[in-house]
């Protein structure tokens, strides 16, 4: 990086955010300060682990209509589209699944506070109990400011951080040759990056085998990526971790460890990381091909997958 | 032309040829003494140091040189026992897979660009006379990146 381009790192969303700006134009500063307060406006109502948030309120009378803030209802209607497109695998009503496993609080908590062991053993056998019966297909409804979510709790923790990337990328548009927004991982890469021949993208290993799995050249996409590198817990001595499949309320991905997706929508990016990943190690190569997904994984084994449309992108791939 | 004086142009050429000799003796004795092969021999050298500076740093230069002539052929004959060991390890089945042999390796743009590499070291170690010690070629590094995508990093 060179002295004349804008940086900015904070914590936001429970996650460590980077705004970069190569080459800023002269009014670049005003748009980084418009893309930090698009992220906060994402963590400051979309948060369900805050009572006083908008989703906090909305969660608390689910069949009732509530007026919100733009952002939510947007949430709302991406989740609502992203739920149909999917056929059901992205599903934000798992947040209730998550809490009824611990994950009810900011994720260091659930490590660092005493919980009621009881309370965990039950649900999360209970949930296991409920896996014949998933979930009927999630109707909300959006008029404007009013919403109704329909009836179940809802969790935006993953698309919300999609969210943000794509209105911070909105607000960066033009602030410089190249842009980068990093918001725990999911991320925006406009221009032709640092070196002018695309940013240089490595996509963590999540086995910690090495560094990277991969490196990616990437111009003016998002990519996001879904990953079990972290989020794991265990209830009572079953191991889980946040990624819900909506089909059997259990963890899902079966086989993998994280999924990483290209596209041109940052939101949409992270709606198809997830997607892929609850696939499973067994569907998810015909899955990618079938959507002409620009995806790479990762199995549990730690060998490597690609689809076609991502190889073009791959300047390294990890050998083990 | 008169007896007398045919007589005295004899007595001039027979007095020239050991004259000529002379000279033609004292001018191989110089040349001799002068010819920079002789004067760059081991053997020529270490019989008659000079007193010239220039030869003088010559000839240092000369020493350092086969000092060196020295430590390359120990390190031949160093690499080539090595090359011998290896050989012998090979043949018991001890000795570790080249990385480059398995299928993702080739299947990497960077493990193919290694593998042109290598070929072309193998080429060249053919042409010489100076076998190189086996060696596990690694995989190539990572190449820097400007950022990573990963896991949430919720905290």
């Amino acid at each position: 990086m060179t002295s004349t381009d804008l940086a900015v790192t904070f914590t936001s969303m429970a996650s460590d955010i980077e705004i970069r700006v190569i080459d800023p134009v002269p009014d670049a500063e005003e748009a980084v300060a418009r893309a930090v307060a698009a992220i906060g406006d994402v963590a400051t109502h979309l948060t369900r682990f805050d009572p006083s948030s908008a989703l906090a309120t909305v969660n608390r009378a689910p069949d009732e209509w509530h007026e919100v803030p733009s952002i939510l209802a947007d949430a709302i209607g991406l989740s609502r589209s992203a739920h149909r497109v999917t056929d059901g695998l992205f599903d934000p009503r798992v947040g209730s699944t998550l809490a009824a496993w611990g994950y009810d609080r900011s994720f260091d908590r659930i490590a660092t506070e005493t919980v009621d062991a009881t309370v965990w053993d039950i649900a999360i056998h209970r949930t296991r109990r409920d896996t014949a019966s998933p979930r009927p297909t999630w109707t909300p409804q959006v008029s404007g400011s009013m919403v109704n979510i329909g009836g179940s709790p809802l969790d935006f923790g993953g698309i919300g951080k999609g969210l943000a990337v794509r209105n911070a990328a909105a607000a960066l548009a033009g602030a410089g040759s190249s842009v980068l927004v990093d918001a725990g991982g999911d991320e925006w890469l406009a221009g032709p990056g640092p070196d002018g021949d695309g940013w240089k993208v490595g996509v963590e290993d999540p086995l910690g085998l090495a560094e990277h799995a991969l490196v990616l050249a990437v111009v003016d996409l998002g990519v996001a990526t879904s990953s079990i590198a972290r989020q794991r817990w265990t209830v009572r001595g079953v191991p889980v971790h946040h990624l819900v499949d909506p089909r059997t309320n259990t963890p899902g991905g079966a086989g993998l460890a994280a999924v990483t997706v290209l596209h041109h929508d940052p939101a949409w990016a992270e709606v198809w990381s997830k997607t892929l990943y609850l696939t499973g190690r067994a569907d998810i190569a015909a899955v990618a091909a079938h959507r002409g997904l620009a995806a790479a994984w990762v199995t549990v084994d730690g060998d490597v997958g690609l689809s076609d449309a991502i190889r073009p992108f791959v300047l390294w791939q990890v050998t083990r | 032309m008169t007896d007398s004086a045919v007589a005295a142009r004899r007595v001039a050429a027979l007095t020239l040829i050991p004259a000529s000799v002379a000279v033609f003796g004292t001018g191989l004795a110089w040349a001799t003494t002068h010819d920079p092969a002789v004067a760059s021999s081991p053997d020529s050298q270490a019989a008659t140091p000079s007193s010239d500076p220039q030869l003088a740093a010559a000839e240092a230069k000369l020493d350092d040189a086969r000092a060196r002539l020295a430590e390359l052929q120990a390190e031949v004959n160093r690499r080539n026992a090595e090359r011998v060991a290896i050989q012998e390890a090979q043949a018991a089945g001890t000795a570790p897979a080249s990385p480059a042999s398995s299928p993702a390796a080739a299947a990497s743009p960077a493990a193919q660009a290694n593998a042109k590499v290598q070929t072309g070291t193998t080429k060249t170690a053919a042409k010489t006379t100076v076998t190189q010690p086996i060696v596990a070629a690694a995989p190539a590094a990572a190449p820097p990146v400007q950022t990573t995508t990963k896991a949430s990093t919720k905290k």
